[in-house]
């Protein structure tokens, strides 16, 4: 069963533990994801006056949710994209993105990425 | 105006050239495949991208149009409903920016199939938030680019570029 957990991943060596937090996962899945093609931002969870909030740099990681699932991590990303492009193939390219770079980055198997699109951006920059 | 040394392109022409891009990139797509490694270096890049301008060019096989901008909006629609893979998805935003910049016009002066090629390549940056350099999006950007600088000489698209 999925359960919230304050320590992702524990690991003991010989000089003592190794831990990562779910806020480090969450940066790493930010950061991985806001350099994936068609995503203009992350998003805060959930919706303020139905409205989708584009997070600003520094918070980025209040996009991401990460939780303990069998087999491995699960992440919940919340992402703005880019208007006039295939949503479910960017969505796709996105799964991806973030389970490699987890993956390479703290080594713990990435089960599931649930990607939510909160919302539709013009062109900005 | 197309003059009579350099007709330009028109929708033929440029039918033709994304019909033969087509047929080269079929041929080399498992070369692209081994130059992949990023966002994922799962070696797909290449099948990706001609799965894209396969869809791309699916109506455009079919359509006679004269006009290079319907044979860009074409190429635009179909590379946005088939795209795969990120370079797929970043190939229709490059078709996108191209048909909207040659939009309303029959034929392209080298001059406007430089500026054409240009804006193609700001499009396809304007969808990334940090854009990594050394993908297609530094092809299309060099592309362009070079199309500008060759568009001066009274050889451009007489000879490939």
């Amino acid at each position: 069963m999925a359960s919230k957990t304050t320590t992702t991943l524990v690991q003991s060596r010989q000089w003592g533990r190794i831990e990562v937090f779910p806020s480090a996962v969450g940066a790493i899945a930010a950061h991985a994801a806001l350099r994936c093609y068609g995503i203009t931002g992350m998003a805060a969870r959930g919706l303020r006056d139905g409205v989708a909030e584009l997070l600003r740099r520094e918070n980025v990681d209040r996009g991401v949710e990460v939780i303990e699932v069998e087999g491995g991590l699960g992440i919940d990303i919340f992402v703005v994209v880019q208007y006039g492009i295939r949503i479910s193939e960017v969505a796709h390219n996105l799964q991806e993105a973030v389970k490699f770079e987890v993956e390479r980055s703290v080594n713990v198997p990435v089960a599931q990425v649930n990607v939510n699109v909160q919302g539709v951006r013009e062109e900005s920059s | 105006m197309a003059s009579e040394q350099n007709p330009g392109v028109d929708g033929p022409l440029f039918k033709r050239a994304l019909l033969g891009s087509l047929s080269w990139l079929s041929a080399n797509h498992e070369e692209v495949n081994r130059l992949n490694v990023f966002p994922v270096p799962d070696g797909d890049t290449g099948t990706n991208m001609l799965l894209t301008l396969q869809s791309a060019v699916e109506d455009i096989k079919e359509s006679d149009a004269a006009e290079v901008s319907k044979i860009a909006k074409l190429a635009s629609h179909g590379s946005l409903m088939g795209a795969r893979g990120n370079s797929g998805v970043i190939l229709s935003q490059i078709f996108r920016g191209f048909a909207r910049a040659v939009e309303g016009k029959s034929s392209l002066t080298p001059a406007e199939l430089a500026a054409a090629f240009e804006e193609a390549a700001n499009a396809a940056y304007r969808a990334v938030n940090k854009p990594t350099e050394g993908t297609i999006l530094t092809v299309a950007r060099e592309a362009g680019r070079a199309a500008a600088a060759a568009a001066a000489s009274p050889a451009f698209l007489r000879r490939p570029i």
